[in-house]
């Protein structure tokens, strides 16, 4: 699993950066002040530690001259401890010694204490025991001129030793200020770097997180049109920008889908209303169909019966005619709501054209030409049969003779036409439009106008321009169905 | 890794500048470790086997000031110790005490004025540590050796130059502070040589006087005594100036020359002014250089001379600056 660099991890590493920090410069800082109270005591330590060789010189002579007065044996163990103190306490003194001038002090001393004064020392010593007085008074008298030039030489060096102290002191308070000021500089910096770390930081936290909080508002608001965050650190808030981004990614996509559905949703809805109104115009066929029905096998038998007795009265033509009135009756009541073949309505068309033949006897002729290959296409029920009609009614119902009603197929723009044509009065593009759109069936024998075939056909393509009329005045009509 | 990069792109000023901050820090603690480590190590060479005692005296704190230094500085190179002693921050008020104390801690050598004394004869006589004078020749029998002028010839070259100068013939007083022999002194051996041989030349008193500050009290007496007397020759240090100043109050400037036996800024500006005519002038730097070549001789145990003389010159009016304003040439 890929880390990131957490806001948890980050502030823990900051958090520990800032403790570290903080100790090795107050770690620092103490043992910096901790060593120069060292070195400020040391100046101190060794004046004090002159004082007390002077002080053991002096009880070393003390003890001489008490030794010299009382003769006490005594005194030698006094005398030659004190000795031996103030060699020691010259030896560690001088291991503490930083002046050179005081170290050549110090070995003038113990030079003159190791040779001259211990000489005289056994010299005094013995002058005493032998008890000659004067032998004692000059040796004590050598003696004591040593231990005076011995105390000169310690107080040479005390002297020296405090020119030094005050020499260090000055130095030391040149380099303590320099120090302090460098402590100070190391605390101020180390506060800085702590602020600008942690400036740094939370600046960016806060403008991430307020980048965050404005997209949130915007998205709340239902605004989804804003462009992609771009945060530039790997933390949490990273995380959150890229969330935030894929979630507005959806959500925008969501609303994309959810519009292509209203929209499909809208256009199914025209389509059920469009199937609607197709199955209200079958309706409306199927209705006129019934009111011209009227108990239909009564009408058959009737018919049959009347058909039957025209046969017996050998009236043949009328027993045919009544025969095929009664088939057109049958077609016309069974298959409303139904497709069916080309062939089929041109068989319903002959038996209405027999029909209207016996009415209008030779003033009409009809012609029929259709492609065999097209003759099991399928088209709406009852297409053909209106438009006939409307042929004899606004075609040719005016002419005295020669009237002429053909029916074809054609190829035109690639598209396979049934085309009826009559050669009548024609029709202005008023009369065309208005044949096409107003539901006029007013003469149809089905109740079923030219604009009923056309929604039909319409929906059984589903596409418009499916039947569409040719026409001039005095110039005859073609109503192209489409076919195929 | 490519989040790391990005991380480091992104954040690359404020690396920087933390970066910086660390560094200062850092530099800041070395800076400050440094300065606390010399403070503790401020320890020089402790090393005291080539120890060498000077003994100063307490007539002429400018000359020996010099020398001191002059030996310090050139015992640098030659890792000698020079250990001073002086009445003054001894206590001891005797020359004979610190030339004995001395003697305790076995130096090198001791360089001091030179003495005639006796008592310091005979501790010099007990010790095998090397003596060496460097003002009088003094005794030969206390000295190792003796490093300065040739005090004899600068007596007489005193003489020659004040001849030199003087149109008339000299009445001479000679001032010193010499307690025990006065006519031992070489400088005085010198000045009587030229005046025994020279008629014009009258030695009216070679006058002791134990102190600067009863001298014109002193000079005026003799002054007032001694009528004729035209010349002073004042062989010690301050002398010549306390000189000056009398016969300048005794408004006897032209009639009275000086001749002083130091290089004491003061005796400088007034041979500058003609208040002091004459001084001599003692090259201390080849002084010093000759002491410490002597004491490197002794430590290689090398044969040392006797004598050593530095050459001398006398100041004037007319060569104070060749002289004093650039030694170094006439080295």
């Amino acid at each position: 699993m890929k880390k990131n660099n957490s806001l948890k991890r980050t502030l823990i590493v900051i958090f520990i950066l800032i403790i570290i920090s903080l100790v090795i410069s107050s770690t620092f800082s103490y043992f910096t002040f901790q060593n120069l109270q060292t070195e400020l005591n040391n100046t101190t330590d060794s004046i004090y530690a002159i004082k007390d060789l002077i002080r053991l010189n002096k009880q070393l002579d003390s003890s001489l001259s008490d030794y010299a007065y009382t003769k006490k044996q005594i005194h030698i163990q006094y005398i030659y401890a004190n000795y031996q103190k103030l060699l020691i306490r010259i030896e560690e003194f001088n291991e503490k010694v930083k002046n050179k001038q005081s170290s050549v002090y110090l070995d003038n001393i113990y030079t003159i204490l190791n040779n001259k004064y211990i000489d005289q020392l056994e010299l005094t010593i013995s002058s005493v025991r032998g008890v000659d007085e004067s032998k004692i008074a000059n040796n004590y008298y050598e003696s004591k001129k040593i231990t005076k030039y011995i105390n000169t030489y310690l107080n040479m060096l005390l002297n020296n030793e405090l020119e030094n102290s005050r020499k260090e002191q000055i130095l030391l308070k040149e380099d303590i200020s320099v120090i302090v000021q460098r402590v100070a500089i190391i605390l101020v910096l180390n506060l800085g770097l702590i602020l600008f770390i942690g400036i740094s930081y939370g600046r960016n936290l806060i403008l991430n997180i307020s980048k965050l909080t404005n997209v949130a508002e915007e998205i709340s608001k239902g605004n989804f049109d804003i462009s992609p965050i771009e945060l530039k650190s790997t933390d949490e808030t990273h995380i959150l920008a890229k969330a935030f981004n894929k979630l507005i990614n959806n959500t925008k996509k969501l609303i994309n889908k959810i519009k292509e559905n209203a929209e499909l949703e809208v256009k199914l809805h025209k389509e059920e209303l469009e199937k609607s109104q197709v199955q209200n115009l079958l309706k409306e066929a199927k209705l006129k169909g019934l009111q011209s029905q009227i108990n239909p096998h009564f009408l058959f038998n009737t018919l049959n019966i009347v058909s039957k007795l025209a046969i017996l009265e050998d009236a043949d033509e009328t027993s045919e005619l009544i025969n095929n009135v009664s088939d057109m009756f049958r077609y016309n009541l069974g298959k409303l709501d139904q497709n069916v073949s080309v062939k089929e309505e041109v068989e319903n068309i002959e038996n209405y054209i027999f029909i209207q033949k016996k009415r209008f006897g030779n003033r009409v002729k009809f012609e029929i030409d259709i492609d065999k290959n097209i003759i099991n296409k399928k088209i709406p029920f009852l297409t053909l049969q209106p438009i006939v009609e409307n042929a004899f009614i606004h075609g040719i119902s005016e002419l005295e003779s020669n009237a002429i009603i053909k029916i074809y197929s054609v190829k035109k723009n690639n598209k396979l036409y049934l085309v009826v044509k009559d050669n009548g009065n024609g029709m202005n593009q008023s009369q065309i439009d208005s044949l096409l759109n107003e539901n006029d069936n007013d003469g149809h024998s089905t109740g079923i106008g030219v604009n009923n075939v056309k929604q039909r056909l319409e929906y059984f393509h589903n596409k418009n321009n499916v039947l569409f009329i040719e026409s001039e005045k005095n110039s005859g009509t073609k109503v192209y169905i489409l076919i195929d | 890794m490519k989040n790391k990069k990005k991380f480091l792109n992104n954040n690359k000023k404020m690396m920087i500048v933390i970066s910086l901050m660390v560094i200062l820090i850092g530099y800041f603690m070395i800076a400050n470790i440094i300065s606390l480590l010399d403070v503790s190590e401020k320890k020089e060479s402790l090393s005291v086997e080539n120890k060498v005692v000077l003994i100063r005296k307490d007539n002429d704190e400018f000359y020996w000031d010099n020398l001191e230094f002059l030996l310090k500085k050139h015992s640098k190179n030659n890792n000698f110790f020079i250990d001073i002693l002086e009445t003054d921050t001894t206590g001891l008020n005797f020359q004979k005490d610190l030339f004995e104390m001395a003697t305790l801690v076995k130096p090198k050598a001791i360089i001091l004025q030179g003495f005639n004394d006796s008592d310091m004869q005979k501790i010099a006589q007990n010790v095998n540590t090397p003596i060496i004078f460097v003002k009088n020749d003094g005794d030969n029998k206390s000295r190792t050796t003796y490093i300065g002028q040739n005090n004899y010839s600068v007596g007489q070259k005193t003489i020659d130059k004040l001849i030199e100068i003087s149109k008339d013939s000299l009445n001479i007083i000679v001032l010193t502070d010499d307690k025990k022999d006065a006519y031992k002194n070489t400088t005085i051996e010198g000045i009587l040589s030229k005046a025994n041989e020279n008629k014009n030349i009258i030695l009216q008193e070679v006058k002791k006087i134990n102190n600067r500050y009863v001298l014109e009290v002193e000079l005026k007496e003799i002054l007032k005594d001694n009528q004729s007397v035209n010349t002073i020759i004042a062989t010690k240090p301050y002398y010549g100036i306390v000189a000056a100043e009398t016969i300048t109050r005794l408004a006897k400037v032209d009639e009275i020359k000086i001749a002083a036996f130091d290089q004491l800024p003061k005796t400088l500006d007034y041979i500058d002014q003609e208040l002091i005519d004459l001084s001599i002038y003692n090259n201390q730097e080849m002084l010093a250089k000759q002491i410490i070549d002597v004491i490197e001789k002794i430590n290689k145990d090398e044969f040392i001379g006797d004598v050593y003389y530095i050459k001398s010159d006398i100041i004037t009016k007319e060569n104070i600056d060749k002289l004093v304003g650039d030694s170094d040439e006439k080295e």
